[in-house]
């Protein structure tokens, strides 16, 4: 909306004209694209493609088969990354944390590339405290209509709650560095796919996050907040100290009659229904420089917007476009106990 | 400077002071309405010394006591001449008659404007504000931010808005002057109109370089506007009706030959064209009715000038002007006789600024001249929106009340004391000196929000979201002495020293200017100019469209002050009396500039924004030609520029285009205008603008690229854009013709005119905008859709004609 609102303001004044024209500048060539991220003890996957010049149309991106895709870690050469399917490489190596890692990629009729990136250490987590609290609570209950069309109530069966879980996570930042963090809030989706994770939305609340709001009625008239959505902050406020990041989780819960009745607490959770017992887990990655920057930067990255500066999305392979990003996490479970 | 340096010129006055030498001074004013003429020539023939009134209408020439033949001239005026022989300072003040004639203004070689081939001020220009009024524009609607804009040097940014580059600087580096009191917001309507009325000014004079150094505080050009002091005779005014807005101005005396008045509206009236039409709407749509909604602008100049003595003048100047959207909504509900329900929605947008200047002229001597001023400035922005719903029952009796209420606000204040001094010991010596105090007050982007219910269970919440207002002191203080150095060389050398303190940070800087001119021969002269600027506030925004939200915010102790350092050197040329000549060329650096990071965003508020912007540098350089005509029966310019202004940004962990130099947003090679208005008859006058320059730059991402398949994340791009260098693409050429005529005719009680103009007459499609676009078409075979990608441009003002009425008495 907000970048829309100047539009429409010039849009509703004048009768706007457009037309195709041709492109009078220089035709770019392709170049190699790399993407992956490394992290510790976990073997490298490089996803190889082709970028493509902006006015040629085409589905997909060609994939690159053919390519050399050379691991160096730690200044040595480790191994060529095997290609599996569609342009993914995979090495055999699993890197460590506070590894140097170098990709060197090469293929047929394009520039070879290069990217280099160092695997951060796991952020210290020191403690977690959690608050929660009940803001809203509806009983459920079966309502019918008498024959002048008086609504009836019934039997209240079950109630939906609207919780909200503060959480503060105390981790020790180490000093004399920048320092690029992610806090990411999961639960893990059995039910859905086995192995399936769902990222969880969270308040962003403490200040590192930089997000600003304009006030709930506000934004759907003038949208004037800013939006971490990837949750990426720096040290910049903390560096070198233990820092207590403050967030919340705030859902709805179904929880049937004879675990909450009349304003008192369920007792026992096991009634409640599968999905919302599951922990969430909570992940604090520390990352490097260029994945922080990619995330950042791709973040705002937004092709209709043409008021606004086009925003650079990092890159920091060499000759060629994409990223080698690392990050390395720590993560801890929380179980929702009422 | 040290007091050897002074010596030499404290001994050219005393040796001066020695001669019976006796002190001419005086107002200069129109006889028609006693408005005060600025920068009108005082030329004395025998001793070849001259002057120019000041900002009030005030000269000041010493001269030996012997007869004398002075000769009071001003563009559009017939001159007078005077033979005198004072034995002692003498008063003389001078009302000159409006004439299209042309002047003799050179028989004597007496063209001693600052700006002229004499003078040593160059990189100014002047225009007066009727050639302003008869340049044809957009809607019909005179703008004086668009006549600089067809100056050389000057460039507009996107077509039609009224953002200003000077030299490669960007749009907040321009200090505008409203009687010498900064305007912090010049647009209405997201840039498409300025804020000036041009019914309520007299001049113009638009500084791009060789700033003297009575004017600090911004980096690129300055604009000194003056308004109207009002007809010291009889009423006057005059109503006009455009095709945007309508204007009233009414001027006159209060006490005749001493106050005078004057008033000046503007205000758009689309909202109330458009009230019926809702109402219809609403007639057939019973959910609409209690709509309203609408915006508007208007612009309300006021100034008063009285006369307390022949040594003391007091002026009061006004402005304020508002942009405002407004919308109300209005619902009712009745089920059977019971229960009535009732919500109202409100929402009242609006943003501009409030001006009050309180001024004292006094002259202390026939020789020094003071002015002070206690000024007040304001720009605000306020957006609030209310929603109250209601619900009332009879049986059982009940009633229910919410009520939700948000607002933003920001905005800066600046309340100003100064003095300023005029000294004039000889004619070879003009020394300006003064010193002022500001208290800015910003006022960040602060949100309030309220609930309020009648049900105690209810949210209940009151709060206050945002910074707290920011306080500075700028302090500056400046001398500077317009000196001929024989008959050759005349200088403008000054200091301008400011001062800036704001939250335990301290900044300040010594601002060296200089202005030289060498005269080669009586029509030709060479200039040379200097000066260092710094300025201490920066505006945010981040779109290329002017936006209320745009936020004024002070240095930090991080965010160090703008300087620019700029010399020009230039040829001035009088060609038959009649054309002035031009060829300027600057080069410029600029230091300490700052730029979003690339993912920053900035709306409104003003929160932790230093950590998104980097700071770097850039420098602009180029060359520019004008040839000026401003009296007679055609006048007009002709301009080029050629131009070059870039960027680097590239100290560590400040990089924007990965350290490498690019292209400032409106970097262009070349850009011509031409301005011409003729007067055909007394009834009809003719006018016309031709523009052509070099398109824009764009950014466009020439590669796109499949994106990271981002960890953790249920959203990401897959098609990601490659930009490889900021500002790579540039837009086809811009060209347009505008015209313009008018038609006048006497009638009882004053002039009528019809105006009728056409903008953009061979409806050149010029770039407004240029991006990738896809049209997709159905594979039969295949059974699918292709897409096929182009590149689209917007242009959005094709030909638009308009046509005012304007009534003058």
């Amino acid at each position: 909306m907000k970048r829309l609102l100047p539009l429409l303001c010039l849009m509703a004044l004048l009768a706007a004209c457009e037309k195709d024209i041709e492109f009078d500048g220089a035709i770019t060539e392709p170049m190699l694209v790399i993407n992956a991220v490394a992290l510790p003890d976990t073997t490298l996957s490089v996803e190889v493609t082709e970028s493509r010049f902006f006015l040629v149309s085409q589905d997909t991106f060609t994939t690159v088969k053919n390519a050399t895709v050379s691991l160096f870690v730690n200044g040595t050469f480790k191994e060529n990354c095997a290609h599996q399917a569609n342009g993914r490489y995979t090495s055999n190596y699993r890197p460590s944390e506070g590894d140097h890692i170098r990709l060197s990629v090469s293929a047929p009729g394009l520039q070879t590339v290069s990217a280099e990136t160092m695997i951060p250490m796991r952020p210290v987590i020191e403690r977690i405290d959690t608050s929660l609290s009940i803001p809203e609570a509806y009983p459920i209950s079966y309502n019918y209509y008498d024959s002048q069309g008086n609504s009836i109530g019934g039997d209240t069966t079950g109630w939906n709650i609207h919780y909200k879980m503060t959480i503060t996570l105390t981790f020790k930042d180490p000093g004399g560095q920048a320092d690029y963090y992610r806090l990411v809030v999961k639960r893990q989706r059995d039910y859905y796919q086995e192995g399936y994770f769902e990222n969880i939305w969270y308040t962003k609340d403490d200040i590192v996050f930089g997000e600003t709001e304009t006030g709930a009625d506000m934004e759907e008239i003038i949208d004037m907040g800013t939006y971490n959505i990837y949750g990426t902050f720096t040290d910049e406020l903390f560096d070198g100290r233990s820092y207590p990041l403050t967030f919340g989780v705030e859902e709805w819960i179904y929880v049937s009659n004879e675990d909450y009745n009349s304003g008192r607490m369920p007792l026992d959770s096991t009634k409640k229904a599968s999905e919302d017992t599951e922990p969430y887990i909570i992940d604090l990655q520390a990352l490097d420089k260029s994945y922080y920057l990619y995330l950042l930067t791709s973040s705002a990255y937004d092709p209709y917007s043409p008021f606004a500066e086009p925003v650079q999305i990092h890159s920091n392979v060499e000759h060629g476009i994409g990223i080698l990003g690392a990050y390395a996490g720590s993560n801890l479970k929380l179980s929702l106990s009422f | 400077m040290n007091v050897r340096a002074l010596l030499p010129l404290l001994l050219s006055m005393m040796a001066y002071a020695s001669v019976n030498a006796i002190t001419l001074s005086g107002h200069i004013v129109d006889a028609n309405t006693g408005e005060t003429l600025i920068n009108a020539s005082v030329f004395e023939r025998t001793t070849g010394k001259g002057t120019v009134t000041n900002p009030y209408g005030f000269y000041s020439l010493t001269l030996p006591a012997s007869s004398l033949l002075v000769r009071f001239s001003y563009v559009g005026y017939a001159q007078q001449t005077l033979a005198l022989a004072p034995t002692k300072d003498t008063v003389v003040n001078i009302r000159l008659v409006p004439s299209t004639e042309l002047s003799e203004v050179t028989v004597w070689g007496g063209d001693v404007r600052e700006t002229g081939v004499k003078g040593s001020q160059m990189s100014t220009v002047q225009i007066p504000a009727s050639q302003i009024k008869a340049i044809p524009t957009l809607f019909g609607e005179a703008d004086l931010i668009k006549a600089l804009q067809l100056l050389p040097g000057v460039q507009a940014g996107t077509e039609g808005s009224a953002g200003m580059y000077v030299r490669g600087g960007g749009p907040d580096e321009n200090l505008l002057l409203l009687d010498g009191v900064p305007v912090y917001n010049v647009n209405h309507l997201f840039g498409f109109f300025s804020v000036f009325n041009t019914d309520a000014i007299k001049n113009v004079t638009l500084y791009k370089g060789s700033f003297p150094a009575r004017f600090g505080s911004r980096l690129s050009s300055v604009v000194d506007i003056r308004m109207n002091d009002g007809n010291d005779q009889s009423y006057h005014g005059n109503v006009s009706v455009g095709l945007i807005a309508s204007r009233f101005n009414l001027e006159g005396p209060i006490i005749k030959g001493k106050t005078t008045f004057n008033v000046s509206l503007r205000r758009t009236y689309a909202d109330i064209l458009v009230q019926p039409f809702i109402k219809i709407a609403a007639a057939s749509d019973q959910s609409l009715s209690g709509m309203s909604a609408g915006y508007y602008f208007y612009d309300f100049n006021a100034k008063l000038s009285h006369i307390l003595s022949d040594k003391d003048r007091l002026y009061y100047s006004h402005y304020m002007g508002d942009d405002a959207i407004y919308a109300g909504f209005k619902e009712h509900y009745k089920e059977g006789g019971n229960l009535t329900e009732e919500s109202r929605m409100k929402m009242n947008w609006y943003w501009g600024n409030l001006i009050s200047a309180l001024r004292w002229n006094r002259i202390i001597t026939n020789k020094l001249f003071m002015n002070t001023t206690a000024s007040f400035t304001r720009y605000r922005f306020d957006l609030g929106i209310s929603n109250v719903w209601e619900q009332r029952q009879k049986n059982p009796p009940a009633h229910f009340k919410e009520e939700q209420m948000v607002g933003y606000l920001s905005g800066i204040t600046d309340y100003t004391f100064k003095a300023d001094f005029d000294y004039l010991p000889t004619p070879d010596h003009d020394i300006k000196f003064g010193a002022s105090y500001t208290n800015h007050t910003f006022r960040p982007g602060v949100s309030v929000a309220k609930m309020r219910s009648t049900d105690t269970t209810a949210f209940n919440l009151d709060t206050i979201i945002g910074d707290k207002n920011v306080h500075s002191h700028e302090f500056q203080v400046y001398v500077e002495d317009n000196m001929n150095l024989g008959d050759l060389v005349k200088a403008n050398i000054g200091l301008h020293y400011s001062t800036f303190a704001v939250q335990q940070t301290f900044y300040h800087s010594l601002q060296p200017r200089l202005g030289l001119r060498f005269l080669i021969s009586d029509k030709l002269s060479a200039k040379l100019g200097y000066a260092t600027m710094s300025q201490y506030i920066h505006l945010l925004s981040n779109s290329s469209v002017s936006l209320p939200t745009d936020l004024w915010v002070p240095v930090t102790k991080r965010i160090k002050p703008m300087v620019s350092r700029q010399v020009s050197a230039g040829l001035f040329y009088n060609l038959l009396d009649e054309i002035d000549l031009s060829v300027e060329a600057y080069y410029k650096t600029m230091d300490n500039l700052i730029e979003y990071k690339d993912g920053a965003s900035f709306m409104g508020s003003s929160t932790g924004w230093e950590d998104k912007v980097n700071m770097g540098r850039g420098w602009a350089y180029g060359v520019e030609f004008l040839a000026q005509r401003s009296f007679g029966k055609t006048t007009g310019w002709l301009g080029y520029t050629w131009a070059k202004s870039e960027r680097l940004f590239d100290r560590p962990g400040q990089e924007i285009n990965g350290g490498r130099v690019f292209p400032a947003k409106y970097d262009r090679r070349h850009d011509i205008s031409l301005t011409l208005t003729h007067n055909l008859t007394k009834r009809i006058d003719l006018s016309g603008t031709w523009v052509y320059s070099t398109g824009n730059c764009g950014t466009l991402a020439m590669q796109e690229y499949d994106g990271l398949d981002i960890p953790d994340a249920q959203m990401w791009f897959s098609n990601n854009g490659h930009i490889n260098s900021r500002n790579n693409y540039r837009f086809n050429p811009y060209h347009r013709l505008d015209l313009g005529i008018n038609f006048h005719k006497q009638k009882k009680h004053g002039v009528r005119t019809w105006s009728l103009s056409v903008y953009n007459a061979y409806n050149n499609l010029n770039p407004f905008l240029v991006y990738p676009s896809s049209d997709y078409t159905y594979d039969r075979i295949n059974d699918r859709y292709i897409e096929i990608k182009k590149l689209t441009q917007l242009s959005i003002f094709p030909i638009i004609p308009s046509l005012s009425y304007a009534y003058k008495f």
